[in-house]
């Protein structure tokens, strides 16, 4: 397993020319196996080059990156990259081979591995993305975007990683394809004890995905904590361009009126389960009176939920 | 960088050139090549250099960016002066072993090669430091309409050069990602004799090929839907007029090609 | 039956299918006997799922598609008569998904005016539509900037002055909006809801995004080629369950209020905004005893 540090990182692209921008300033994150880490912020808050740094693309300008305690060497970076796999935005637009198996396999070339645990390893990958065997003789270029990209992904999955990194995993997809990804992403994490980044501006899937939120603007920290607490500054979130989830708005709206209600809510479950609770200690809104088609009222229907 | 190679470097300004249209500025440009590969003294050589010397400062791009604009070329303008030197027979300039192949001849004829590089090389990049990419697209489609009579749609050419400009910076920027994520799957793209590099090459190229299908294929829907049916009926919001810069140069134009052509063929 | 009945927007018993040959005509369909009508001034969101037919429909409303059977008439005009296809597609402009494969010229100002150039109009009132639609969409300031410099959100401001510049009574957004962040997205739902309600523009836009779907007077909801739901935002989302099994969101408040529904409480059906949801709950905690 894998533990990934950066400290005081910061990124100037093109230093000394009239070009020099820094991308990023002072970030520092932990990155720890089983993790599911989030990155959020708007186009241009640095996601995508602090995405590069972590699989060793680009090299901070200062401070440092530790892998498992050690820095890091050039030497390395070709194994770092075999561990920590990065899932570009628009991953199908990569796919170049003839067959299907041979993109899938392409990151194991120069690996050293045997024909046969190549193999083996393609058809781990296959089935971890969900699609069929009849596929890989197939040219990537004939299939559904929705198919090659999770052949992309496949392409990344094949090397094992300890940590994957994904830049907009969901981006163009509707609601249904959303949630198929990234609930597969999750299984994997679970299953094989990985760490994950996902770097998104979509807040209802860190809410639901994210043990850790770290939110980027214009390259510095903007916030960084858990999920939880970071979806209750509003104020920070709104100022990096951001929204927490409507429901997380909805319930901290209404424990304006409501002050007993939890802090914290970040999907409808949740919601549901803490009105319930309120509802079962009788500090509710009693009225789950229903109206009959004579105009009579039949009150407290159903007791505890 | 490589950007600025093939947008011209275009450097907006107020000179005289720059407020010429482009139809006079691609014409004289032209005539300008012409002359460079006509010349053969000396003596009309210097009379052009100091011409483009004095244009260049006054569209401000003083000599030390012209000098600059060598750089690339560099290397094969010497190749060349040295291969002339050498391999060009004619009456040597000194008798002393090796250097008894260098003719008079061959110096010379190295001398105006460099001299004629250099001259097309800062004539063509003040074309493009003082006209936009849009202006030359104008100009040139402006100066092919002529062409229609030959079934030559000046227009789509122009167009098709516009859509390339204009992509150019979109497709490196692909590049680069595609390059990225090939490398995060730990491609070697670089490594391996030249017929592997070539070989190793494919991963960036072949996905580039297809996206640029397939943005060809958006963007002609787009034009589509925005009423786009070729030159026909087709008005311009930019439209191309001559003024008192453009007879300015013209007259200049025509003040050097006389001087030359006299110092070529009348003077002795 | 398929006389023109007066809408702006009128489909009579469209059918859409890729494919030429016969036999597979059932499964290929994407668009099955589409029946329907839009107002002018009327704001559409249109909803589907992945083969729902929603871009297929987009496209039939600017003939860049025809209908294998029934007819489309966009402001009156029939889509397949040949004649005024520009027409057509004058009147309804499109802003497509991505920025950069729908931008044409090497400047802002080039690209705006591309459409107005293709209808050949006056070069002097090229300019004042140029400048007026850059104006509108707030980007006077790039005036001359090369493309390939702008934000997302940018881009899709300059693509919105281009189909403006031409001066349409319908804009079509194919999912504009998804691949923009969220301040972007807002940027360009706004100016089409201004545009909307200043001019009477009507907009019909595929979207997936709950909070852009909730502007709209209108909300249809497409599956397999057909129109399955077609009512207020409020009416459409209340259906949480159906919409749910066809793979579809609907807002977060409107899906708490109805699992609870489930569970026995009494709520409304069809509320999709916090603000109301809040509303909802306050009245009726009038008689809530607080816990200490």
């Amino acid at each position: 397993m894998l533990s990934l540090k950066l400290e005081n990182i910061s990124y100037t692209y093109q230093p000394g020319t009239p070009f020099e921008k820094t991308a990023l300033q002072n970030i520092s994150l932990t990155l720890e196996p089983g993790m599911f880490f989030g990155l959020a912020g708007c186009s241009g808050s640095g996601k995508t080059t602090l995405i590069q740094h972590l699989n060793g693309l680009l090299r901070p300008t200062s401070g440092r990156m530790t892998v498992n305690g050690s820095m890091l060497d050039t030497k390395g970076l070709k194994r770092l990259r075999r561990q920590v796999g990065v899932v570009f935005q628009n991953p199908e637009h990569q796919l170049f081979e003839e067959t299907v198996y041979r993109d899938i396999s392409f990151g194991l070339s120069g690996s050293g591995l045997t024909p046969v645990a190549v193999d083996s390893r393609v058809m781990a990958a296959l089935a971890a993305v969900g699609l069929d065997e009849e596929i890989l003789q197939r040219s990537p270029f004939e299939l559904s975007g929705g198919e090659k990209r999770r052949v992309a992904i496949a392409g990344v999955l094949v090397m094992n990683p300890a940590v994957l990194v994904l830049d907009e995993l969901a981006a163009g997809l509707d609601p249904g394809g959303r949630r198929e990804i990234l609930d597969f992403v999750d299984r994997l994490r679970s299953e094989r004890g990985i760490a994950v980044v996902l770097a998104t501006h979509d807040m209802e899937d860190l809410a639901r995905y994210a043990d850790r939120v770290l939110v980027l603007q214009n390259g510095t920290i903007a916030l960084n904590g858990a999920t939880r607490e970071i979806f209750r500054n509003v104020e920070a979130l709104e100022s990096a361009g951001l929204e927490p989830p409507e429901i997380t708005r909805f319930m901290m709206k209404l424990k304006k009126v409501m002050p007993e209600i939890k802090e914290g809510i970040l999907t409808v479950d949740e919601a549901v389960l803490e009105l319930k609770r309120l509802h079962r200690e009788g500090c509710w809104l009693g009225s789950y009176d229903t109206k009959l088609a004579d105009g009579t009222v039949r009150a407290r229907q159903f007791d505890a939920a | 960088m490589i950007q600025n190679l093939l947008m011209g470097r275009y450097v907006p300004g107020n000179s005289m050139l720059h407020r010429s249209d482009p139809r006079t500025k691609i014409l004289l440009m032209t005539v300008f090549m012409a002359l460079v590969f006509l010349v053969q003294k000396y003596l009309s050589f210097l009379l052009i250099l100091l011409f483009v010397l004095l244009i260049s400062s006054r569209a401000g791009k003083p000599l030390r960016n012209s000098l600059k604009g060598i750089r690339p070329i560099l290397f094969i303008a010497l190749f060349t002066m040295l291969v002339n030197i050498f391999a060009v027979k004619g009456t040597p300039l000194v008798e002393y072993g090796i250097l008894s192949h260098v003719s008079r001849e061959g110096i010379t004829l190295a001398v105006q090669i460099v001299l004629r590089l250099f001259l097309l090389l800062t004539g063509a990049s003040l074309l493009t430091a003082t006209t936009s990419p849009v202006s030359l697209t104008d100009g040139l489609e402006a100066l092919m309409k002529p062409l229609r009579r030959f079934r030559v749609s000046g227009h789509e050419i122009a167009m098709m050069m516009s859509i390339a400009l204009r992509f150019i910076p979109v497709l490196l920027e692909e590049a680069h990602i595609i390059f990225k994520a090939q490398i995060s799957r730990c491609a070697e793209i670089a490594s391996g004799n030249p017929l592997q590099k070539i070989r190793n090459c494919l991963p960036i190229l072949v996905p580039l090929f297809a996206s640029a299908f397939r943005r060809a294929d958006d963007l002609a829907t787009a034009m589509e839907a925005r009423c786009y049916r070729g030159g026909k009926g087709r008005s311009r919001m930019r439209r191309l007029a001559l003024s008192g810069a453009d007879y300015v140069c013209v007259a200049l134009m025509l003040m050097l090609s006389s001087a030359v052509l006299y110092i070529e063929y009348v003077s002795m | 039956m398929m006389k023109y009945d007066g809408n702006f927007v009128e489909l009579h018993d469209v059918e859409f299918s890729y494919c030429a040959r016969r036999e597979s005509v059932q499964e290929s369909k994407a668009l099955d006997g589409l029946d329907l009508q839009i107002d002018k001034g009327e704001i559409v969101a249109i909803i589907g799922g992945n083969g729902s037919g929603k871009t297929t429909f987009a496209r039939l409303l600017n003939a860049l598609l025809l209908p294998t059977s029934g007819i489309v008439y966009i402001g009156g005009i029939d889509t397949k008569d040949k004649e005024r296809l520009w027409d057509v597609r004058r009147i309804a402009g499109m802003v497509f998904q991505n920025p950069d494969n729908q931008i044409v010229g090497t400047t802002v100002a080039e690209d705006v005016a591309f459409g107005p150039e293709n209808l050949g109009l006056e070069p002097e009132l090229i300019e004042v539509r140029v400048r007026d639609a850059l104006r509108d969409v707030a980007m006077t300031e790039l005036y001359d900037v090369a493309p390939h410099l702008l934000s997302g959100g940018q881009k899709q401001r300059v693509s919105l002055a281009a189909i403006i510049a031409m001066k349409p009574e319908c804009i079509i957004l194919d999912e504009a909006t998804a691949l923009l962040d969220p301040v972007a997205r807002k940027e360009v739902m706004n100016l089409v809801c201004r545009l909307n309600r200043e001019e009477g523009v009507t907009v019909v836009y595929i979207t997936h995004n709950m909070e852009e779907a909730r502007c709209a007077d209108r909300v249809l909801i497409l599956d397999a080629g057909k129109v399955v739901l077609d009512g207020t935002p409020r009416d459409v989302f209340s259906h949480v369950s159906l919409l749910r099994d066809l793979g579809l969101d609907v807002p977060q408040v409107t899906e708490l209020f109805d699992t609870l529904r489930k569970d026995g409480f009494d709520l409304p059906a069809g509320i999709v905004d916090v603000e109301e949801a809040i509303e909802v709950l306050v009245k009726k905690n009038s008689r809530k005893i607080c816990c200490p």
